[in-house]
């Protein structure tokens, strides 16, 4: 595997809607529709979320395999749990594959079930395409930064990701140089079974955690001597703003899941 | 006069970092296991952390790295696999080096106190993770009452028991290798 491939997210560059929101909205949109798509029990609760699901796909402008592409991964788990589901739940028998009977209350469950882990992977995608790493970053600092009285280190949280998102590209050439060392020595990575490529890679580890080790110390002093004091009185390059478009797509999703809710509340979804 | 807390913020970011690699350059699928469930290196960084500079080290690793598989979107198992994958590492770091503290509190880093506390941690982390699995991520995953019980034990747990022995010995391995390059800052001192 070409490890100089790795590159850190999945943003897809555009100026969307979806794109042009600042990302503390996005993230506290991410964190309302995860819970509210638990919420419905009927399809009309499910057809309202998958409708302001498939909004959100549409104002991304992402191209669809992208989103697509996010979901390829769950096939399997989407497989095993409709299975399950479909087989296991007992109720009124709608026909058989074998000696198993597949019920309707079954591929109810496993319908809604799919759905949810289907809308929950689109959410997190959505928010990862149509957002830069560096800026989710900022976005959390500034959500938490309320909480830091109650010692929760926003700050620090923040800078040690952007230290890591920083590094990863970095450490992944430095990867794939060691393991071109070692291969060129006679080292092989491809072939043999699971435990012999396990075995393999250890080689590899042990001069990338020493490189490692040696940035790290480097920056650590290089901080310190530009006069790092941590996060209190830093300025930034690029401020967040939360504007109106801001405020009317939490208005809308508000009311989305409050539509959601009351489905749920009068037995309707 | 080192500004301690500064290194150290930088040492366990350095290490999320290599967590993050180590994952995205290989997931081996172990055969005798279910294909959904792969082996990574991801957790070895955060053990190895936890032994240089404390428990607490190591687990802010695991967070960080699973918040930058979150602001990436590069999980190949979307946010479940992300929040299953950070219960199970987690407990794994923290069940480890507080059994190896226990046990060797002089931290002579006698191999066979290593051993105890890799097989102690182990354990640990496999009981936490039953409950948490069977309750939490397999609902998640659309399956709840006996099923997620069911897939808990009969599934999540072997190979629970698999990855975290292996993680704790390779990273055990490493540390050893590794003590001479960390330029004084062994585990009698927590940088």
């Amino acid at each position: 595997m070409k490890l100089t491939a790795v590159t850190v997210g999945q943003y897809f560059p555009g100026n969307s809607a979806l794109h042009r929101l600042d990302p503390r909205t996005k993230i506290i949109a991410v964190i309302m529709l995860s819970v509210a798509i638990f919420l419905p029990k009927a399809w009309p609760g499910y057809a309202l979320m998958a409708a302001l699901v498939l909004a959100g796909v549409l104002l991304a402008q992402v191209p669809i395999k992208f989103i697509l592409r996010g979901l390829k991964p769950i096939l399997i788990f989407l497989a095993i749990t409709v299975v399950l589901n479909a087989f296991l739940t007992p109720g009124e028998p709608l026909f058989y594959v074998g000696r198993w009977d597949v019920t309707r209350e079954g591929l109810i469950l496993s319908a809604t079930a799919a759905s949810r882990l289907i809308m929950l992977v689109v959410c997190a995608s959505l928010l990862t395409l149509t957002t830069p790493p560096i800026r989710l970053t900022d976005g959390f600092e500034r959500l938490l930064r309320p909480l830091a009285p109650i010692g929760v280190p926003a700050h620090e949280l923040a800078l040690m990701l952007t230290i890591a998102l920083r590094f990863i590209p970095t450490l992944a050439d430095e990867a794939d140089r060691i393991m071109r060392a070692q291969a060129a020595r006679g080292a092989d990575f491809q072939s043999g079974n699971a435990m012999a490529r396990v075995r393999a890679l250890v080689p590899v580890m042990v001069p990338l955690f020493v490189a490692a080790f040696r940035r790290a110390d480097e920056l650590a002093t290089a901080m310190e001597a530009r006069g790092y004091r941590g996060g209190h009185g830093r300025t930034k390059m690029k401020e967040l703003a939360f504007g109106a478009r801001d405020a009317l797509a939490l208005l809308v999703l508000a009311a989305v899941v409050a539509g959601v809710v009351a489905l749920r509340v009068t037995g309707l979804g | 006069m080192r500004n301690e807390k500064l290194h150290r913020l930088v040492w366990i970011s350095v290490f999320s970092a290599i967590a993050f690699v180590l994952v995205a350059f290989g997931r081996v699928w172990i055969p005798p296991f279910e294909p959904f469930l792969k082996y990574d290196f991801g957790d070895i960084p955060a053990i190895i952390a936890a032994y240089i500079l404390g428990p607490v080290a190591g687990l802010t690793v695991q967070t960080i790295k699973s918040l930058l598989f979150l602001i990436s979107g590069t999980s190949s198992e979307g946010p479940v696999g992300i929040l299953a994958n950070f219960f199970a590492g987690g407990s794994l770091v923290v069940a480890t080096s507080l059994v190896h503290r226990m046990v060797d509190p002089q931290r002579n880093k006698h191999a066979a106190w290593g051993l105890i506390s890799a097989v102690a941690g182990t354990l640990v982390m496999t009981a936490i993770l039953i409950p948490l699995n069977a309750l939490v991520v397999y609902p998640l995953w659309g399956m709840t009452g006996a099923a997620a019980w069911t897939g808990a034990l009969a599934i999540s747990t072997p190979f629970n028991l698999f990855k975290g022995f292996l993680s704790c010995a390779i990273s055990l391995a490493f540390y050893r290798r590794l003590e001479p390059f960390m330029l004084g800052r062994s585990s009698g001192r927590a940088a």
